[in-house]
């Protein structure tokens, strides 16, 4: 390890890996920062992307999908469901296998990767981040600078916290999320299964997305202030024996999906904040795969127009990161928080009435794109009860 | 008493930001709890989707 580099990326997941390929593609002098001993563990992750959008970022190797997506259900409180026709929709992934596979490509580009080292926090100097302390693998506390930083951390997000950026959560608004994969079941490979209801995921939703033929990634949220002993093992324990009877675990996955939370926590002087970390994910599905793999690449891009002065001032900076994900994002992900911030009030009967007037809607049960604002309008046409929706969404 | 079961925790961090006062940090190792930043406010403790996490009030009379 040097003592110098042009870029300093905090966090290998799926956001940093990007963040990293992109800059060593462009040849830049770039540091990769790992605290775990291995890329893609522990794995705390249902690893279902949306098709298209994740295309866009990269071309997935066939080795890194387990199954591919083709069919969405919704299954509402009173039982009655709704079943979806979506081309290639999705796909649920082997995520330590792309993570894994990336660190490489990385590594043979250039790119230096630093495992079990981690980031402790940033140093300013003239109005600039400067250096960032660490602790390396050996245990020893070193300094190194850059001329721009990424914090890809993740969740916990400790580097954007500590050099100012207010990203902690607020206990009333934070899920509590659970998940096991369960081992020799009987799955539709190509079908993913959300579940609604205050019985089954208060406030939340239970998913079921099939991991190849035999097994299946199965979770729920609850909110994380219940504090009634019916915590997220009790929904989870429930809603298993309740839709597979007995089944084999395996890995147990569990986290917390944070709600978006705008441009404010997205950057600060040379430091630009991507992935879990700066709360991109949508809050309505909690997926945060492809918008931290995105802002990952979008940050790259814009730190290498600044290391090759292309760019001079933190205001261009900032234009290019956050500015051009948020073009890219902002509206999707304040929507979807809305109407996250909306599913959460509505009762059991409402929710029925939702998933009967989405079946109603979706006359031919079959799609290729999504547009939600024409669907939750459709709905509430069929719907007038769940008018609440649109005035709490414009 | 804060106590931290490194056998259930599975190291997703969820907690980390949850914590009104930085107490937690998330090392290779494994979540350690700095006591001394700590007030006991039992919010970890309600988030842990795998219930890790454990405070023991003790009072003394
Ligand atoms: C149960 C569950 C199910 C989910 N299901 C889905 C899903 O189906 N689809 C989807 O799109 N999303 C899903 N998500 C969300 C998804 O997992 C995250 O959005 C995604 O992992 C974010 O990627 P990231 O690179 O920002 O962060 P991470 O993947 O968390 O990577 C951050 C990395 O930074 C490292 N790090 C942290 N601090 C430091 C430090 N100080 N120094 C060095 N390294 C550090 C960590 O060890 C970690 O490797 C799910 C989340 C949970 C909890
Ligand atoms: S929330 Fe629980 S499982 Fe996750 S890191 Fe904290 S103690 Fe471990
Ligand atoms: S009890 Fe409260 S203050 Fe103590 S570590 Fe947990 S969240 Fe932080």
């Amino acid at each position: 390890m040097n003592t110098r580099y042009e870029v300093i990326i905090i966090g290998a997941g799926p956001a940093g890996l990007i963040a990293g390929l992109e800059c060593a593609r462009a040849g830049l002098k770039v540091l990769l920062l790992e605290k775990d001993a291995t890329i893609g563990l522990p794995l705390n992750c249902a690893e279902g992307v949306p098709r298209r959008s994740f295309e866009n970022v990269i071309t997935p190797r066939p080795e890194w999908i387990k199954s591919i997506i083709e069919r969405g259900r919704l299954v509402a409180p009173c039982g009655h469901h709704f079943d979806l026709d979506y081309t290639r929709a999705g796909y649920v992934l082997d995520r330590p296998r792309m993570e894994r596979d990336l660190a490489v490509e990385y590594t043979t580009l250039g790119g230096e990767l630093a495992c079990r080292c981690r980031a402790e926090e940033l140093h300013i100097k003239n109005k600039r981040f400067k250096s960032l302390s660490i602790v390396d693998a050996a245990g020893k506390k070193r300094t190194i600078e850059a001329d721009i930083f990424i914090a890809a951390d993740g969740v916990e997000g400790t580097i954007a916290r500590k050099a100012g950026l207010d990203n902690r959560l607020n206990l009333k608004e934070t899920e509590s999320l659970l998940q096991y994969r369960l081992k020799n079941i009987s799955v539709e490979p190509d079908l993913i299964e959300f579940h609604l209801g205050s019985d089954i995921a208060p406030r939340s939703y239970a998913w079921v997305f099939p991991h190849g033929e035999t097994e299946a990634n199965v979770g729920l949220g609850v909110p994380s202030d219940i504090n009634s002993g019916r915590d997220a093992v009790y929904y989870l324990d429930r809603f298993v024996a309740r839709r597979f009877g007995k089944a084999e675990r395996g890995h147990t996955s569990c986290g917390t999906c944070p709600r978006y939370r705008g441009r404010n926590i997205l950057a600060r002087l040379n430091l630009l904040v991507v992935g879990d970390s700066a709360r991109v994910l949508d809050s309505l599905t909690g997926a945060g795969i492809v918008n931290a793999m995105l802002s990952g690449q979008l940050a790259a891009r814009a730190a290498l127009k600044y290391v090759k002065r292309e760019i001079a001032t933190l205001k261009e900076l900032h234009q290019h990161y956050p500015g051009r994900f948020l073009e890219l994002k902002h509206y999707e992900l304040s929507m979807f928080l809305k109407i996250k911030k909306l599913l959460v009030k509505l009762s059991d009967p409402e929710l029925d009435d939702m998933v009967l007037a989405l079946d109603e809607h979706f006359i031919e049960k079959k799609v290729d794109t999504f547009n939600p604002i024409a669907i939750i309008m459709g709905i509430i046409k069929k719907k007038p009860r769940l008018l609440k929706m649109a005035r709490h969404l414009f | 008493m804060f106590k931290i079961d490194p056998e259930k925790c599975l190291h997703c961090g969820g907690c980390v930001p949850v914590c009104p006062t930085d107490a937690l940090e998330l090392f290779e190792a494994g979540l350690t709890c700095d006591e001394e930043r700590c007030v006991y406010c039992g919010d970890c403790v309600l988030f842990c989707p795998v219930k890790a996490l454990e405070l023991e009030l003790e009072y003394q009379v």
